[in-house]
C-alpha cells in the first residue's frame, strides 16, 4: 500500500428513525494520507468534514466505501471492517484523535492523565513483539515530582518513571504552564485544554493523528500557537489528517488540502 | 488476538412453561412475554465477550433483561438455553452452566463477583460489615482468622469505609455505604471477573465519583475483567469501551462506546440516547 491512509468512496448517512429522517454526512469521498503528511480539509459546517474523521476512528458506521489503514500490529485492514477489539488496540497504540473537548477521565490531574496516557501505550511499544521501540523526540530532562499517582496503573515503578519523564517533556513542549500540572483541566480555558489534549495524545506517539478542528474556539493568539505546535508534531514525523473551518489557518501548514460541500469533496 | 475471559453464547432466560409459538427465535412477543402462554422472555438469545482487563457496559430500560442476563451469569437465576464460558475454569473449554451445583459455588465464590442493584441481595444487613466480608471468604476455603481480618479492614479502607464502622452492621449505614461494602465483599476473593448491577444508581455525585473511581482503579490496578449494567449512560460512557443495547431481552446493537452514543444505528439506542439531559 503506497499510503498509510486511503479514504475510498466513502458515504454516511444519519438515519434518525423516530423523526423518519435521512440526514447525509458525505457522499463517495475518496482522498488518501501518505506517511509524513499533514492532509487538511475544509469546508463550511455542516458539510461532512467531521463525518469523515469520525468515521476513521469508528465513531461513526458509513454505509458504504472503505477506509484502509496500513497498520503496524494488523497490516493493512479495512478500518469499517476491523472488528472493535482491533479498533480499540488502534486507538490504545497508533491513532490518536484531538478535539477542542477533554477527553480525560474526572477528577484526574492534567499530569495524570498524560502519565497514563503514555502507561496505556507502553505494553506494545515494549513487549518488542511488534514493530520497532520508536525513539522518544523529545530532550532529556529527569526532573520529576509532579503527578497525582492515585490513578496511576501499577506499572512496573521502571515504566512509571518513565511515563513521568516522558509526560514532563511533552507538557513542557507543547507549553503548558507548569502550576496547572497538578489541577483538574475541567476548569482549563480552551487553549489549555487544547494543549493537554496534544499532550495526552502524542504522548503515544500515534502513527496518525485525527484533527477535528481543534482551533475552533480560540482567539488568533491560540490560533497561531497551535499552528507552531502542528509544525512540532509534523516535524516529529507525525502523519496528520485535520479538519479546519478557516482556510487561512491551513495555508502554509498543510501538505494538501481538500474543500468540502454539501457532503462531496470539491474538485 | 487474546481470547475472552467470559463468554456468554445464545444465553435465554425465560419464567413459564413456554410453547411452541414462542419457542421459535423471532416470535413477535409483546414486551417480552408471549401472548398465547404468557411466558416471561427475559433474556432471548443473549451472547457476548469480555475481554482480560476489559469492562464492557449493558444499556437499556427498566425491564430489558440486564439484571436478569448478570443473574444468570453467577447462577442466582437458572438460564433457560445457552452456554457460559470462563476461563479461569479449565481454560473456558466447559459450559460452566452444565456444572454441578457444588462446582457452581465455588466458581461463583472463587470466579465472579457480584454487586447488586439492590445491597439486601449482596449483604447480610443485620451482620456487622467485617463478617460479611469474612463469611465471602470463608465460603472460599479461607479459614485463619487473622488473615480474613486483615484482609477485610484492609479492603474496607480501599473502600473508603472508616474502620471505627467495620463492626457496625451495614443496615446502619447510608446507601453509598452499603453499596461500597457490597463491593468490598465481592472483590475479597480476587474473583477475575466483576459483575456490577446499577452499582452507582440512587448514589449522591459525590459517593457515585468515589465508586466509580474505584471501579477504574481496580480495573488498572488488578486487571479484573468487568461486566457494568447502568441505565446512566454518563456511567458508561466513562467505564465501558464496548457496550451492548438491551431491548426486551434481546442484545439490539453492540459496538464502541463512542460509537453507540454519537451515532446509534438502533430506533432504541437512538431514543435512549436522545433521553439524554
Amino acid at each position: 500500500m503506497d499510503a498509510l491512509l486511503e479514504i475510498q468512496k466513502l458515504t454516511k448517512d444519519f438515519m434518525l428513525h423516530d423523526l423518519n429522517r435521512r440526514i447525509s454526512g458525505c457522499r463517495n469521498v475518496s482522498l488518501s494520507v501518505r506517511a509524513g503528511e499533514f492532509v487538511g480539509i475544509t469546508g463550511r459546517s455542516g458539510s461532512g468534514k467531521s463525518t469523515i474523521l469520525r468515521s476513521v476512528y469508528r465513531t461513526n458506521l458509513p454505509q458504504q466505501g472503505s477506509i484502509l489503514y496500513d497498520s503496524r500490529l494488523f497490516g493493512v485492514l479495512d478500518l469499517l471492517e476491523a472488528s472493535e477489539r482491533q479498533m480499540i488496540q488502534l486507538r490504545r497504540f497508533e491513532i490518536g484523535y484531538i478535539s477542542q473537548f477533554l477527553n480525560i477521565p474526572p477528577r484526574t490531574t492534567a499530569f495524570t492523565a498524560v502519565v497514563q496516557s503514555a502507561l496505556d501505550a507502553f505494553d506494545v511499544r515494549d513487549g518488542g513483539q511488534k514493530g520497532t521501540v520508536p525513539v522518544s523526540p523529545f530532550t532529556a530532562d529527569d526532573k520529576m515530582g509532579h503527578g497525582n499517582r492515585s490513578l496511576l496503573s501499577s506499572g512496573e515503578p521502571r515504566d512509571i518513571e518513565r511515563a513521568t519523564r516522558e509526560a514532563r517533556r511533552l507538557l513542557e513542549h507543547f507549553e503548558l504552564a507548569e502550576e496547572l500540572w497538578d489541577l483538574y483541566p475541567l476548569t482549563f480555558s480552551g487553549g489549555e485544554k487544547l494543549r493537554l489534549n496534544i499532550a495526552a495524545a502524542m504522548v503515544k506517539q500515534p502513527r496518525l493523528l485525527l484533527l477535528d478542528e481543534p482551533t475552533a474556539s480560540l482567539d488568533r493568539d491560540s490560533k497561531l500557537k497551535v499552528r507552531t505546535l502542528i509544525e512540532r508534531m509534523k516535524d516529529q514525523g507525525c502523519t496528520m489528517l485535520g479538519i479546519f473551518h478557516d482556510f487561512e489557518f491551513m495555508e502554509g501548514v498543510c501538505d494538501r488540502e481538500f474543500n468540502m460541500q454539501d457532503g462531496f469533496i470539491d474538485g | 488476538m487474546d481470547s475472552p475471559c467470559l463468554s456468554v453464547q445464545h444465553l435465554s432466560c425465560s419464567f413459564g412453561a413456554g410453547c411452541s409459538f414462542c419457542a421459535e427465535p423471532d416470535a413477535p412477543l409483546e414486551h417480552a412475554i408471549c401472548p398465547r402462554c404468557g411466558t416471561i422472555h427475559a433474556v432471548r438469545d443473549v451472547s457476548l465477550d469480555v475481554y482480560p482487563g476489559e469492562i464492557v457496559g449493558i444499556v437499556g430500560e427498566s425491564g430489558s433483561g440486564k439484571s436478569t442476563l448478570m443473574r444468570c451469569i453467577c447462577f442466582d437465576v437458572p438460564a433457560t438455553r445457552g452456554s457460559i464460558f470462563a476461563s479461569p475454569v479449565e481454560n473456558g473449554s466447559v459450559n460452566v452452566l452444565d456444572c454441578s451445583s457444588q462446582r457452581k459455588r465455588a466458581i461463583r465464590n472463587t470466579v465472579f463477583g457480584m454487586v447488586y442493584q439492590n445491597p439486601f441481595l449482596g449483604l447480610r444487613m443485620d451482620f456487622s460489615a467485617l463478617s460479611n466480608i469474612a463469611e465471602q471468604m470463608l465460603a472460599s476455603g479461607v479459614r485463619t482468622v487473622a488473615q480474613m481480618s486483615a484482609r477485610a479492614n484492609s479492603l474496607l479502607k480501599q473502600v473508603n469505609i472508616p474502620l471505627r464502622r467495620a463492626g457496625d452492621a451495614p443496615r446502619l449505614f447510608s446507601g453509598g455505604m452499603q453499596q461500597r461494602v457490597q463491593i468490598a465483599r465481592a472483590l475479597s476473593n480476587r474473583p477475575p471477573i466483576l459483575l456490577l448491577d446499577e452499582v452507582t444508581t440512587g448514589l449522591d455525585l459525590s459517593v457515585q465519583a468515589r465508586v466509580l473511581d474505584l471501579i477504574v482503579q481496580l480495573q488498572r490496578e488488578l486487571d479484573v475483567s468487568m461486566l457494568v449494567v447502568s441505565h446512566d449512560l454518563a456511567v458508561i460512557r466513562m467505564l465501558a469501551q464496548r457496550t451492548s443495547v438491551m431491548l426486551e431481552g434481546k442484545i439490539v446493537e453492540q459496538g464502541l462506546t463512542d460509537q453507540i452514543l454519537e451515532d446509534p444505528q438502533h430506533r432504541h439506542t437512538q431514543q435512549l440516547v436522545h433521553s439524554l439531559l
